[in-house]
């Protein structure tokens, strides 16, 4: 066992660090929150740039072939600055066609997201709001050469800027994924106001006819590639909520020692102490299970069991250390003039997205043969 | 990075399951490893940990990553804790873990020549076992404050005063006592320790105290001039309360072992789940059984991998402040709720006693349920813990 990070890693993450913490300020996040797109395209260039869009992918379709555990670390570091924009959704499809996709989806696809050309969108969730195949009712039918797409996706991150979704749907032969081009005819879009102030959205599908070659993966086995973007998203959440903590606990820390009452900086109490420790110890332990599923996911061992573990105990364990922190920050940190809501926000939507603690839970428990 | 076991980590760990194999009688009940000396009146654990010992030693796994001079085999810091998770796991008893783990390694950090090849191979070969005196009736976490005496008389130092909470001390053979050696001093600099023989050290006296789990876990100690010689001094005059840090130190990665214990547990509970029916259904297919135990299986994870970045970081001789202080925190923590869900699940049956036609798991989750309230004050209350991770690991402010 071996927990040192290597000389490249710790690179991706110091150079990561200080692009966020150069570009990805309060005031940007904040104005982003109430911007149409979302994001600033100027930094997803850049970005693109860096290498990021592609970093997992092999060099042969534009990328940097790196690990998925060093994806995870870009997570970690986005979710401590709470980036804004569609890079979690775009890369969580491009995994997805690298596993399932053809030759030509990989060549068509790949490289465009490597340069930062093209934002995609994972819908999987339906009004059903399950991250299970009997939540999936949207009806794809078979004529001629097209499927033929009908019903409702729901909570579909970065619908508006995406210029594909990965689609979820029910075929004759089963759960079926697809590639679908967002300006298709009998698409339309419904921005959804949340909690963090994201760009989710209802995404209608009325007789959208979807190329047969935009199929992904075997017609039928549509679950095995849901399955994994639910895996890898999971997972990829426990990464930006443990970036997310780290700051939380920081910024608690420091301010418990620049507030001053009954003549002492208030982290002198006993009382803050505790409250600040139990944070650190929630932080420590969502931090190294989810470590330990995202370097068992980029080696391409079995993980099921410790993706859901980690995603169960990283979400709780976040929404604790967020309600502590808000506790020691006192009136001011509920208010919009302070940046603690901003992690507060976006710390329920990371603990909803992918799975809560009750869904991952009974993946465990199956996982166990329990 | 590197999260998995090399195959070398792998083998040594399937040889000590194979030892285990060969070496414990399938129908043997298990003992809490922690507390094997403790187990007043079972006298066959006793024996039996005994020679579980011996045959540790001539195995060289005791003290192995020690250098080879003191009798240790210089084995990476890793071998020792996967050999103390499969011991716990599988209820062996036979590792003293203050010896081995605690006083063993202050003593290569803090001895010196002579008091490293007097007491360190005897642990090796299994024939030494220790406790230590540290905890007073009037200083318990504020263990600075400490007043059991010594004063130096001529070639001895002569000892009086009162410990408590001496665990396995009535039936271990050396002590780590720390006793006040200059009255003068600020509370904590005038703290030394000293080695004790309590088997041949005339002026001292026992009694057991009675945990509520039925157990006599740990003894008052008494000392009534009683003599040891000068030379038993450890780690220089008045410098006691380093060698406090130090045992501390070495104690709190081992903290994460309650874990292994307690998966233990688990996996036994959900046999027991899959077994026993209730409503017209097994156990196992209610729903809010399945997560309660993907629940505990999820906290124990965590805890297992927290205590080997924590044996890593201290392998690369690396501090851990507050690492060290949170798995110790955490693992009791996890440990306790765990216990308290297990109780929930057997219901009206978690209360029997062992000897019960009707107790399931032999009342074992019972008796842990109350020994876990023990925990969370051994080696330092919670509360100390959280303390020193906002003061030494976090650099909060002092009050």
């Amino acid at each position: 066992m071996d927990f040192k990070f290597t000389e490249e890693q710790e690179m991706l993450r110091n150079f990561t660090r200080s692009f966020m913490d150069d570009n990805i300020i309060s005031e940007h996040v904040r104005e982003m929150e109430t911007d149409d797109k979302g994001y600033s395209p100027d930094y997803w260039q850049q970005m693109a740039e860096l290498g990021w869009m592609g970093l997992v992918f092999p060099e042969e379709y534009g990328g940097q072939g790196m690990g998925f555990f060093e994806l995870a670390i870009l997570f970690e570091e986005m979710g401590r600055a709470c980036c804004p924009g569609p890079f979690f959704s775009t890369t969580l499809c491009g995994m997805a066609i690298l596993d399932a996709g053809s030759e030509e989806q990989k060549k068509e696809f790949l490289p465009q997201i490597s340069e930062g050309k093209m934002v995609m969108a994972p819908a999987l969730l339906e009004p059903a709001g399950t991250y299970t195949p009997d939540g999936i009712a949207l009806e794809a039918t078979a004529e001629g050469d097209d499927y033929v797409l009908n019903g409702t996706k729901l909570f579909v991150p970065d619908a508006n800027s995406a210029s594909y979704f990965l689609v979820v749907g029910k075929s004759n032969e089963g759960i079926t994924t697809f590639l679908v081009d967002a300006k298709s005819a009998g698409i339309s879009i419904t921005m959804l106001s949340t909690i963090a102030s994201d760009k989710q959205a209802e995404v209608a599908f009325a007789n959208v006819k979807v190329p047969k070659a935009n199929v992904l993966g075997e017609v039928g086995k549509g679950w095995e590639v849901t399955q994994k973007i639910i895996q890898r998203g999971a997972i990829g959440k426990c990464a930006e909520i443990i970036g997310g903590a780290q700051k939380v606990l920081e910024m608690t820390i420091e301010y418990s020692k620049e507030r001053v009452q009954f003549g002492k900086p208030i982290g002198s109490f006993q009382a803050v102490q505790h409250h600040v420790s139990n944070m650190a110890t929630d932080l420590e332990g969502s931090k190294f299970v989810t470590y330990e599923a995202a370097w068992l996911m980029g080696e391409g061992d079995p993980c099921s069991k410790e993706i859901s573990m980690a995603k169960a105990w990283s979400g709780e364990a976040y929404q604790r250390i967020l309600t502590t922190a808000n506790q020691v920050h006192g009136a001011i940190g509920f208010t919009m003039d302070h940046d603690l809501q901003l992690y507060f926000r976006r710390g329920k939507a990371a603990e909803l997205a992918y799975g809560d603690g009750d869904y991952h839970r009974e993946l465990i428990a199956c996982d166990m043969e329990i | 990075m590197n999260l998995k076991f090399s195959a070398d980590e792998e083998a040594f760990r399937q040889e000590i399951r194979d030892f285990i194999k060969k070496e414990v009688p399938p129908d043997f009940r298990g003992a809490d490893v922690d507390c094997q000396y403790e187990e007043e009146g079972k006298e066959e654990i006793h024996k039996f940990a005994a020679e579980m010992r011996k045959k540790l030693a001539s195995k060289g796994w005791l003290g192995m990553t020690w250098p080879k001079e003191y009798g240790g085999q210089e084995a990476p810091f890793m071998y020792d804790f996967i050999l103390a998770e499969e011991l716990n796991y599988h209820k062996v008893p036979g590792r003293d873990l203050y010896g081995v783990s605690i006083v063993g390694p202050t003593i290569l950090r803090l001895g010196t020549e002579e008091e490293k090849q007097r007491y360190l191979p005897e642990i090796t070969r299994g024939e030494a076992t220790w406790s230590e005196g540290m905890s007073e009736p009037e200083a318990g976490s504020d263990l600075a404050s400490l007043k059991t005496k010594a004063v130096l008389d001529g070639d001895e130092w002569v000892i009086n005063g009162e410990k408590i909470w001496s665990s396995g001390a009535h039936v271990t053979d050396r002590y780590l006592l720390f006793v006040r050696t200059d009255p003068e001093a600020p509370p904590n600099k005038g703290i030394t320790c000293l080695i004790v023989d309590l088997k041949n050290t005339p002026g001292i006296t026992m009694q057991q105290i009675q945990h509520m789990d039925g157990l006599f876990s740990f003894n008052s100690v008494w000392f009534e001039d009683a003599r040891v010689p000068k030379d038993a001094m450890f780690g220089g005059e008045c410098n006691g309360f380093k060698v406090i840090l130090e045992t501390l130190n070495f104690e709190r990665p081992f903290s994460g072992l309650c874990v292994t214990y307690a998966r233990r547990i688990l996996n036994d509970l959900i046999d027991y789940c899959k077994e026993t029916r209730r409503n017209g259904k097994p156990l196992i297919e209610d729903s809010v059984i399945r997560q309660k135990l993907a629940d505990c299986a999820t906290r124990l994870e965590v805890g297992r991998m927290m205590s080997y970045n924590v044996v890593w970081m201290q392998s690369q001789g690396l501090p851990t402040p507050k690492e060290s202080n949170m798995i110790k925190l955490y693992g009791i923590e996890s440990t306790k709720k765990v216990y308290d869900i297990a109780m929930q699940i057997l219901g009206p049956y978690g209360q029997l006693e062992e000897g019960s036609k009707w107790a399931p798991l032999r009342g074992e989750v019972k008796y842990l349920y109350m020994r876990a309230i023990g925990l969370m004050s051994a080696g330092g209350t919670l509360e100390i813990m959280r303390g020193t991770i906002a003061g030494a690991g976090l650099r909060m402010p002092r009050g």
